[in-house]
């Protein structure tokens, strides 16, 4: 801690002798001139401050700024500096760069005082655009870190396994250049359909943050955004032409409680749109490429319940790193497709209602979005993140576990890739759905086969590369 | 104007150009054909008049008919309705 430097400011006595800090605020207003530190003082106070062994600085306005560590902060300001400390997903963190609360008591030494008037320490002002680094916020969270490291997917890292020459295609509200993709140097291409424009446009924000799920689990992957309004078999069709390996969707209907005869009559427009999808989803599955949905928040969710779709739903993360069921996450068998269980296996979902948030993630997203600043404190809440979460997040953290898949063994089918990751799953035994289904030992309903172990997963991949080569 | 997607009973890009050609010889704006169908922004009335549509108190197409031209080609159109997207804010 005594390497780090902290900055002090230290305002010298004014021409006038009038005090700043005690003409603060009150009225007669003076003018501005009256409260200029004096360059004489200034000149003075700052050859008095070096003489204490600390750094000093005169700014153009006649004030001092001081560098100096704790150890020098305490002996002669009589000021303590505590690091801060966090928490966050079991372990406990030191935060660097907060040495010094800024409502630390600065007390001047008697070397000084005659000429300076008080000293403090720069808060950290909030910058109204979005931050490359997520914010430090106290309230528990999971960060994409959190996410790469819970499904497994550092330990691929390791093998380098990256989801390289992988292309993952999303469609969603829109894909925002925001500076942590720039900074993390992703390849990212972002497409509209015939009906949308401008992709990198997205007022809602959930595209731009649950991308970053897909990111966070294949770094090196070819990253396709389509942008998606209300026209979900263009959007498909779009994102088929850029030749993906895998599309992940966070989008459906809540339908799924009805036959597809009971559909036709009710809803012969929907009825119609849905078969169109379905034929598109099917031939796409046909011809290779791996279709993930989200299962659905509470939703009784197609096109997640097509039966050849990857359908996600969702465990809790608390902060010791348990899992549990989702209780926001859909879990129902269904009526379109008789016999068909939803969901298949889980990514990571948030428990809904009761704070603390669990398992919600600090994702980026674009400012002024609708989810800029969401379950974020009020003076954090401009910085181009949000806190959220949903199967919408566990769709793109699946499908980034695809990539990485892939990227050992590039030949697997999408029933194969739905098959090793069934197989290969943490059992999840505790928790209660959106839908009331309790998890249970082994394969149930709540979370299929359980929570995706992305590392495992692709040392099955890797075994069966070794003794099975499938032309794809 | 509606966005309205012409769906074919094969899946066909041949037959999808073939059935885009039709309908803009009937002054209907054709954006877009592809093996699945043919993509069209269309008026209200021509939807009427072309597709015999019928609509509901929300605009939605309840029934149609497929025009004597298209029938050995086209299996149906619908107009896309908004899907949810699934975040979790509370």
């Amino acid at each position: 801690m005594n390497g780090k430097k902290i900055r002090l400011r230290l305002v010298p006595k004014t021409k006038t002798d009038i005090s700043i800090s005690r003409t603060f605020g009150n009225k007669p207003v003076r003018s501005a001139k009256d409260f200029k530190p004096a360059k004489s003082k200034a000149k003075e106070a700052l050859r008095r401050t070096l003489n204490t062994g600390v750094d000093a600085k005169l700014t153009k306005n006649n004030c001092i700024t001081v560098e100096l560590n704790a150890d020098q902060l305490k002996d002669i300001f009589q000021a303590t500096a505590t690091p801060v400390k966090g928490k966050r997903l079991g372990r406990s963190f030191t935060f660097q760069e907060s040495h010094v609360s800024s409502k630390t008591q600065i007390k001047l030494p008697k070397e000084i005082e005659e000429v300076v008037e008080f000293a403090y320490l720069p808060s950290s002002p909030e910058f109204f655009a979005p931050s490359f680094v997520a914010p430090n916020i106290s309230r528990f969270h999971l960060d994409l870190d959190d996410v790469l490291r819970r499904l497994n997917g550092s330990r691929c890292h390791r093998q380098g396994w990256t989801g390289r020459n992988i292309r993952v295609a999303m469609t969603d509200t829109g894909f925002a250049k925001h500076p942590y993709f720039e900074s993390h140097s992703y390849d990212i291409q972002r497409i509209s359909t015939d009906q949308t424009s401008q992709p990198e446009i997205d007022d809602s924000g959930h595209g731009t943050g649950e991308s970053a799920n897909v990111l966070a689990l294949a770094p090196d992957c070819q990253f396709i955004g389509v942008k998606h309004d209300d026209y979900s078999a263009l959007a498909l069709e779009t994102a088929l032409e850029a030749n993906p390996h895998v599309i992940t969707n966070s989008w459906g209907w809540n339908i799924d409680q009805m036959t597809k005869q009971e559909l036709q009559i009710q809803n012969p427009n929907l009825y119609f749109e849905l078969t169109d999808l379905e034929n598109i989803i099917l031939d796409a599955i046909d011809d290779g490429v791996v279709i993930v949905f989200a299962a659905g928040n509470g939703h009784f969710a197609f096109p997640g319940s097509i039966p050849d779709v990857i359908s996600v739903g969702g465990a809790s993360v608390d902060i010791r790193g348990k899992l549990e069921a989702s209780n926001y996450a859909s879990s129902f068998i269904s009526s379109l497709y008789p016999n068909r269980k939803v969901p298949d296996f889980c990514g990571i979902v948030g428990r809904s209602g009761t704070p603390p948030l669990k398992g919600h993630i600090m994702l980026p997203v674009p400012n002024g979005c609708e989810l800029e600043g969401e379950n974020m404190p009020r003076n954090k809440s401009k910085l181009g993140w949000g806190i959220f979460s949903g199967t919408s997040a566990a769709s793109p953290q699946i499908a980034g576990c695809i990539a990485l898949l892939l990227s050992v063994n590039p030949n697997l089918t999408p029933m194969q890739i739905k098959t090793i990751l069934s197989d290969t799953t943490i059992d999840v035994v505790n928790g209660t759905t959106a839908h009331g289904v309790d998890a249970e030992s082994g394969r149930d309903l709540a979370t299929g086969a359980g929570f995706v172990d992305v590392f495992a997963a692709c040392i099955m991949a890797q075994n069966r590369c070794r003794s099975n080569t499938i032309e794809r | 104007m509606k966005k309205i997607k012409v769906i074919l009973k094969e899946r066909n890009k041949e037959m999808a150009t073939e059935v885009g050609e039709i309908l803009k010889k009937n002054r209907i704006d054709v954006y877009r054909t592809s093996r699945y169908g043919v993509y069209l922004n269309i008026d209200d009335d021509t939807l009427k008049n072309y597709f015999n549509c019928k609509l509901n108190d929300e605009a939605t197409i309840v029934e149609f008919k497929i025009p004597t031209e298209l029938n050995t080609m086209v299996e149906a159109i619908y107009e896309p309705g908004k899907p949810a997207f699934f975040k979790q804010k509370i």
